[in-house]
Protein backbone atom coordinates (compact mmCIF):
# COMPACT_ATOMS: atom_id res chain seq x y z
CA UNK A 1 0.00 0.00 0.00
CA UNK A 2 2.61 2.75 0.81
CA UNK A 3 4.50 2.07 -2.48
CA UNK A 4 0.95 2.18 -4.06
CA UNK A 5 0.71 5.69 -2.74
CA UNK A 6 4.34 6.85 -3.24
CA UNK A 7 3.64 6.30 -6.60
CA UNK A 8 0.17 8.20 -6.92
CA UNK A 9 1.75 11.00 -5.05
CA UNK A 10 4.70 10.98 -7.67
CA UNK A 11 1.89 10.88 -10.43
CA UNK A 12 0.07 14.15 -8.74
CA UNK A 13 2.77 16.28 -9.83
CA UNK A 14 3.53 14.53 -12.92
CA UNK A 15 -0.36 16.09 -12.95
CA UNK A 16 0.12 19.39 -12.06
CA UNK A 17 2.87 19.47 -14.59
CA UNK A 18 1.11 18.65 -17.43
CA UNK A 19 -1.82 20.71 -16.24
CA UNK A 20 0.45 23.73 -16.26
CA UNK A 21 1.85 23.26 -19.72
CA UNK A 22 -1.48 22.03 -21.08
CA UNK A 23 -2.44 25.65 -19.80
CA UNK A 24 0.76 27.55 -21.18
CA UNK A 25 -0.21 25.73 -24.47
CA UNK A 26 -3.81 25.99 -24.76
CA UNK A 27 -3.25 30.07 -23.44
CA UNK A 28 -0.45 30.39 -26.10
CA UNK A 29 -3.07 28.75 -28.67
CA UNK A 30 -5.96 31.12 -27.31
CA UNK A 31 -3.54 34.60 -28.11
CA UNK A 32 -2.54 32.81 -31.61
CA UNK A 33 -6.00 32.47 -32.71
CA UNK A 34 -7.18 35.83 -32.01
CA UNK A 35 -4.13 37.81 -33.14
CA UNK A 36 -4.99 35.90 -36.25
CA UNK A 37 -8.50 37.05 -36.08
CA UNK A 38 -6.87 40.72 -35.19
CA UNK A 39 -4.57 40.06 -38.98
CA UNK A 40 -7.49 39.15 -40.48
CA UNK A 41 -9.77 42.11 -39.89
CA UNK A 42 -6.67 44.51 -40.10
CA UNK A 43 -6.16 43.24 -43.43
CA UNK A 44 -9.22 43.46 -44.44
CA UNK A 45 -9.71 47.15 -43.33
CA UNK A 46 -5.99 48.01 -45.03
CA UNK A 47 -7.70 46.05 -48.42
CA UNK A 48 -11.21 48.05 -48.25
CA UNK A 49 -9.61 51.22 -48.10
CA UNK A 50 -6.91 51.02 -51.09
CA UNK A 51 -9.95 49.79 -52.90
CA UNK A 52 -11.93 52.37 -52.27
CA UNK A 53 -9.49 54.93 -52.96
CA UNK A 54 -8.75 53.05 -55.87
CA UNK A 55 -12.28 53.37 -57.35
CA UNK A 56 -12.97 56.90 -56.47
CA UNK A 57 -9.19 58.61 -57.59
CA UNK A 58 -9.35 56.63 -60.69
CA UNK A 59 -13.25 57.66 -61.41
CA UNK A 60 -12.65 61.13 -60.98
CA UNK A 61 -9.01 61.43 -62.89
CA UNK A 62 -10.39 59.47 -65.34
CA UNK A 63 -13.80 62.40 -65.87
CA UNK A 64 -10.74 65.23 -65.52
CA UNK A 65 -8.74 63.77 -68.49
CA UNK A 66 -12.45 63.98 -70.44
CA UNK A 67 -13.37 67.51 -69.51
CA UNK A 68 -12.63 70.49 -71.05
CA UNK A 69 -13.06 73.06 -68.54
CA UNK A 70 -14.19 73.47 -64.49
CA UNK A 71 -17.07 75.37 -63.97
CA UNK A 72 -15.60 77.47 -61.27
CA UNK A 73 -19.57 78.47 -60.04
CA UNK A 74 -20.53 75.33 -58.86
CA UNK A 75 -17.32 73.99 -57.82
CA UNK A 76 -16.12 74.40 -54.62
CA UNK A 77 -12.03 74.43 -54.67
CA UNK A 78 -9.41 74.12 -51.71
CA UNK A 79 -11.74 73.35 -49.33
CA UNK A 80 -13.04 70.24 -47.81
CA UNK A 81 -15.47 69.02 -48.20
CA UNK A 82 -14.82 70.65 -51.90
CA UNK A 83 -17.17 69.88 -54.65
CA UNK A 84 -15.75 69.35 -58.35
CA UNK A 85 -17.70 70.16 -61.23
CA UNK A 86 -16.19 69.43 -65.03
CA UNK A 87 -17.61 69.98 -68.26
CA UNK A 88 -17.00 67.82 -71.33
CA UNK A 89 -18.98 69.32 -74.49
CA UNK A 90 -22.67 69.38 -73.15
CA UNK A 91 -22.04 67.10 -69.83
CA UNK A 92 -21.56 68.03 -66.68
CA UNK A 93 -19.98 65.40 -64.26
CA UNK A 94 -20.25 66.78 -60.48
CA UNK A 95 -18.17 65.13 -58.14
CA UNK A 96 -19.44 65.85 -54.11
CA UNK A 97 -19.81 64.26 -50.73
CA UNK A 98 -22.89 63.26 -49.45
CA UNK A 99 -22.95 61.72 -45.99
CA UNK A 100 -19.77 60.58 -45.58
CA UNK A 101 -19.53 59.19 -48.75
CA UNK A 102 -18.50 60.33 -52.29
CA UNK A 103 -21.22 60.84 -54.90
CA UNK A 104 -21.27 62.03 -58.77
CA UNK A 105 -23.85 63.19 -60.53
CA UNK A 106 -24.52 64.07 -64.55
CA UNK A 107 -26.31 66.41 -65.91
CA UNK A 108 -27.60 66.61 -62.09
CA UNK A 109 -28.67 63.85 -62.24
CA UNK A 110 -27.49 61.71 -58.65
CA UNK A 111 -25.38 58.60 -60.79
CA UNK A 112 -24.08 57.02 -57.19
CA UNK A 113 -21.79 56.84 -54.40
CA UNK A 114 -18.00 55.92 -55.40
CA UNK A 115 -17.06 54.99 -51.91
CA UNK A 116 -19.18 52.13 -49.90
CA UNK A 117 -20.73 52.79 -46.50
CA UNK A 118 -17.66 50.79 -44.96
CA UNK A 119 -15.44 53.78 -45.27
CA UNK A 120 -15.95 56.96 -44.16
CA UNK A 121 -14.74 59.88 -46.62
CA UNK A 122 -12.80 62.22 -43.84
CA UNK A 123 -11.68 64.77 -46.50
CA UNK A 124 -11.66 65.71 -50.24
CA UNK A 125 -9.86 68.29 -51.64
CA UNK A 126 -10.26 69.60 -55.17
CA UNK A 127 -7.17 71.98 -56.48
CA UNK A 128 -7.21 73.98 -59.70
CA UNK A 129 -3.89 75.08 -61.45
CA UNK A 130 -4.00 76.85 -64.34
CA UNK A 131 -1.15 77.14 -66.80
CA UNK A 132 -0.15 78.97 -69.72
CA UNK A 133 -1.76 76.62 -72.29
CA UNK A 134 -3.02 73.83 -70.12
CA UNK A 135 -5.75 73.11 -66.95
CA UNK A 136 -4.94 70.70 -63.95
CA UNK A 137 -6.95 69.32 -61.28
CA UNK A 138 -5.29 68.02 -58.19
CA UNK A 139 -7.62 65.70 -55.99
CA UNK A 140 -6.64 64.88 -51.60
CA UNK A 141 -8.27 62.28 -50.70
CA UNK A 142 -8.42 61.23 -47.49
CA UNK A 143 -10.09 57.91 -46.26
CA UNK A 144 -10.81 56.20 -42.85
CA UNK A 145 -11.79 53.04 -42.22
CA UNK A 146 -12.76 51.15 -38.93
CA UNK A 147 -13.73 47.69 -37.49
CA UNK A 148 -14.06 47.00 -33.86
CA UNK A 149 -10.02 45.95 -33.75
CA UNK A 150 -8.27 47.93 -36.46
CA UNK A 151 -8.89 51.15 -38.32
CA UNK A 152 -6.59 53.34 -40.70
CA UNK A 153 -6.55 56.29 -42.39
CA UNK A 154 -4.78 57.33 -45.33
CA UNK A 155 -4.29 60.21 -47.83
CA UNK A 156 -4.40 59.87 -51.22
CA UNK A 157 -2.68 62.56 -53.43
CA UNK A 158 -3.57 62.04 -57.94
CA UNK A 159 -3.75 65.06 -60.52
CA UNK A 160 -4.66 65.23 -63.70
CA UNK A 161 -4.39 67.66 -66.65
CA UNK A 162 -7.82 68.49 -68.59
CA UNK A 163 -6.86 66.95 -72.05
CA UNK A 164 -10.14 69.23 -73.76
CA UNK A 165 -7.51 72.23 -72.47
CA UNK A 166 -4.93 71.10 -75.41
CA UNK A 167 -5.60 72.31 -78.35
CA UNK B 1 -1.61 -3.32 -9.51
CA UNK B 2 -2.81 -2.74 -13.68
CA UNK B 3 -4.02 0.47 -12.76
CA UNK B 4 -0.65 1.72 -11.10
CA UNK B 5 1.16 0.20 -14.04
CA UNK B 6 -0.70 2.16 -16.02
CA UNK B 7 -0.11 5.42 -14.27
CA UNK B 8 4.03 4.35 -13.78
CA UNK B 9 3.86 4.49 -17.27
CA UNK B 10 2.05 7.63 -17.73
CA UNK B 11 5.22 9.07 -15.95
CA UNK B 12 7.09 8.41 -18.81
CA UNK B 13 5.05 10.15 -20.79
CA UNK B 14 5.64 13.61 -18.67
CA UNK B 15 9.25 13.80 -20.85
CA UNK B 16 6.89 13.66 -23.87
CA UNK B 17 4.50 16.11 -22.90
CA UNK B 18 7.93 18.02 -22.41
CA UNK B 19 8.93 17.04 -25.75
CA UNK B 20 5.48 17.85 -27.12
CA UNK B 21 5.16 21.15 -25.70
CA UNK B 22 8.60 22.62 -27.09
CA UNK B 23 7.33 21.19 -30.71
CA UNK B 24 4.22 23.44 -29.73
CA UNK B 25 6.38 26.20 -28.61
CA UNK B 26 8.19 26.25 -31.68
CA UNK B 27 4.90 26.14 -34.36
CA UNK B 28 3.64 29.15 -32.00
CA UNK B 29 6.41 31.24 -32.53
CA UNK B 30 6.51 30.51 -36.43
CA UNK B 31 2.86 31.50 -36.23
CA UNK B 32 2.80 34.18 -34.70
CA UNK B 33 6.22 35.32 -36.67
CA UNK B 34 4.00 34.72 -39.75
CA UNK B 35 1.21 37.10 -38.34
CA UNK B 36 3.52 39.79 -37.78
CA UNK B 37 4.57 39.41 -41.66
CA UNK B 38 0.70 39.73 -42.59
CA UNK B 39 0.20 42.72 -40.45
CA UNK B 40 3.63 44.35 -42.25
CA UNK B 41 2.14 42.94 -45.40
CA UNK B 42 -1.25 44.56 -45.06
CA UNK B 43 -0.40 48.07 -44.46
CA UNK B 44 2.83 47.63 -46.60
CA UNK B 45 -0.33 47.32 -49.72
CA UNK B 46 -1.72 50.41 -48.57
CA UNK B 47 1.62 51.99 -48.41
CA UNK B 48 2.89 50.96 -51.76
CA UNK B 49 -0.81 52.16 -53.19
CA UNK B 50 -0.17 56.01 -51.70
CA UNK B 51 3.34 55.86 -53.30
CA UNK B 52 2.19 54.19 -56.48
CA UNK B 53 -0.45 57.62 -56.62
CA UNK B 54 2.18 59.89 -55.56
CA UNK B 55 4.33 58.87 -58.46
CA UNK B 56 2.03 59.36 -61.18
CA UNK B 57 1.02 62.86 -59.60
CA UNK B 58 4.63 63.57 -59.90
CA UNK B 59 4.63 62.73 -63.86
CA UNK B 60 1.62 64.79 -64.56
CA UNK B 61 2.60 67.93 -62.46
CA UNK B 62 5.85 67.98 -64.72
CA UNK B 63 3.68 67.62 -67.65
CA UNK B 64 1.75 70.44 -66.29
CA UNK B 65 5.64 72.29 -65.68
CA UNK B 66 6.29 71.02 -69.61
CA UNK B 67 3.31 72.88 -70.48
CA UNK B 68 3.77 76.09 -69.47
CA UNK B 69 7.02 76.15 -70.66
CA UNK B 70 9.31 73.64 -72.22
CA UNK B 71 12.09 75.67 -70.29
CA UNK B 72 11.30 74.31 -67.32
CA UNK B 73 11.95 71.23 -68.10
CA UNK B 74 14.47 71.27 -70.82
CA UNK B 75 16.87 73.73 -68.49
CA UNK B 76 17.32 71.55 -65.55
CA UNK B 77 20.59 69.82 -65.22
CA UNK B 78 20.66 66.10 -66.19
CA UNK B 79 21.29 64.18 -63.71
CA UNK B 80 20.37 66.09 -60.94
CA UNK B 81 18.10 65.65 -58.22
CA UNK B 82 15.03 68.03 -58.13
CA UNK B 83 11.83 68.04 -56.35
CA UNK B 84 8.25 69.33 -56.92
CA UNK B 85 6.77 72.15 -55.05
CA UNK B 86 2.80 72.17 -55.45
CA UNK B 87 0.75 75.39 -53.81
CA UNK B 88 -2.49 75.76 -53.94
CA UNK B 89 -2.87 77.47 -57.47
CA UNK B 90 0.11 76.00 -59.12
CA UNK B 91 3.43 74.11 -58.90
CA UNK B 92 6.93 74.51 -59.66
CA UNK B 93 10.80 72.93 -59.81
CA UNK B 94 12.28 73.65 -56.71
CA UNK B 95 15.65 72.40 -54.99
CA UNK B 96 14.15 71.49 -51.17
CA UNK B 97 13.30 67.95 -50.73
CA UNK B 98 9.71 67.55 -50.69
CA UNK B 99 7.53 65.17 -48.24
CA UNK B 100 3.99 64.61 -48.30
CA UNK B 101 3.19 62.91 -45.39
CA UNK B 102 5.67 59.85 -44.54
CA UNK B 103 6.65 60.01 -48.29
CA UNK B 104 9.22 61.76 -49.97
CA UNK B 105 9.16 62.37 -53.74
CA UNK B 106 12.19 63.28 -56.03
CA UNK B 107 12.44 63.38 -59.86
CA UNK B 108 16.11 63.42 -62.31
CA UNK B 109 16.06 64.68 -65.57
CA UNK B 110 18.14 62.27 -67.81
CA UNK B 111 18.69 63.54 -71.96
CA UNK B 112 17.83 61.61 -74.44
CA UNK B 113 19.62 60.51 -77.77
CA UNK B 114 18.32 60.33 -81.28
CA UNK B 115 19.85 58.02 -84.37
CA UNK B 116 20.74 60.69 -86.56
CA UNK B 117 18.99 59.53 -89.40
CA UNK B 118 16.22 57.48 -88.04
CA UNK B 119 15.22 59.84 -85.31
CA UNK B 120 14.82 56.57 -83.22
CA UNK B 121 15.89 56.95 -79.58
CA UNK B 122 19.04 55.05 -78.81
CA UNK B 123 20.93 54.38 -76.05
CA UNK B 124 23.93 56.65 -74.53
CA UNK B 125 26.72 56.15 -76.61
CA UNK B 126 24.94 54.70 -79.71
CA UNK B 127 27.08 56.12 -82.66
CA UNK B 128 25.72 58.01 -84.96
CA UNK B 129 23.63 59.82 -82.81
CA UNK B 130 23.09 63.44 -81.22
CA UNK B 131 21.45 64.61 -77.78
CA UNK B 132 17.76 65.90 -78.76
CA UNK B 133 17.30 69.08 -76.42
CA UNK B 134 13.31 68.56 -77.18
CA UNK B 135 12.93 65.30 -75.32
CA UNK B 136 13.67 64.68 -71.96
CA UNK B 137 13.85 60.83 -69.54
CA UNK B 138 12.23 61.84 -66.42
CA UNK B 139 12.29 59.33 -63.34
CA UNK B 140 9.92 60.13 -60.24
CA UNK B 141 10.97 58.04 -57.27
CA UNK B 142 8.65 58.08 -53.95
CA UNK B 143 11.03 57.27 -50.63
CA UNK B 144 9.22 56.04 -47.74
CA UNK B 145 9.42 54.05 -44.43
CA UNK B 146 11.36 52.05 -42.30
CA UNK B 147 12.82 49.41 -43.55
CA UNK B 148 13.79 52.34 -46.81
CA UNK B 149 11.25 51.74 -49.53
CA UNK B 150 11.00 53.37 -52.87
CA UNK B 151 9.49 53.25 -56.16
CA UNK B 152 9.99 54.90 -59.11
CA UNK B 153 7.83 55.33 -62.35
CA UNK B 154 9.84 57.01 -65.84
CA UNK B 155 8.25 58.87 -68.85
CA UNK B 156 9.59 60.62 -71.93
CA UNK B 157 8.71 64.41 -71.75
CA UNK B 158 8.75 66.37 -75.10
CA UNK B 159 8.84 70.00 -76.15
CA UNK B 160 4.79 70.36 -77.43
CA UNK B 161 6.06 73.52 -79.55
CA UNK B 162 9.62 72.83 -80.56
Amino acid sequence: MRMKRQQRGFTLIEMLVYIAVFVLISSALVVTFLSFNTTFVRNQTERALTQEARVALDTVIAAVKHADTVDGAQSLLNVSPGILELESGATTTRFYISSGALVYAINGTEIGPLTSNAIVVESVVFQRYVGTTTDMIRMALTLHAESKVASSTRTFYTSAIMRGTYE
Amino acid sequence: MNKFSNLKKRGVTAVEVLVGASIAGVILVMASYAISQFINASSALSEKTQAVYLAEDGIELLRYIRDNDWANIGNLTAGTTYYLAPTATGVHVSGTPESIGSFNRSFVVEQVRRDNSSDDIVPSGAGGSSVDTDTRFITVTIAWGNPAQSISLTSLLANQNP
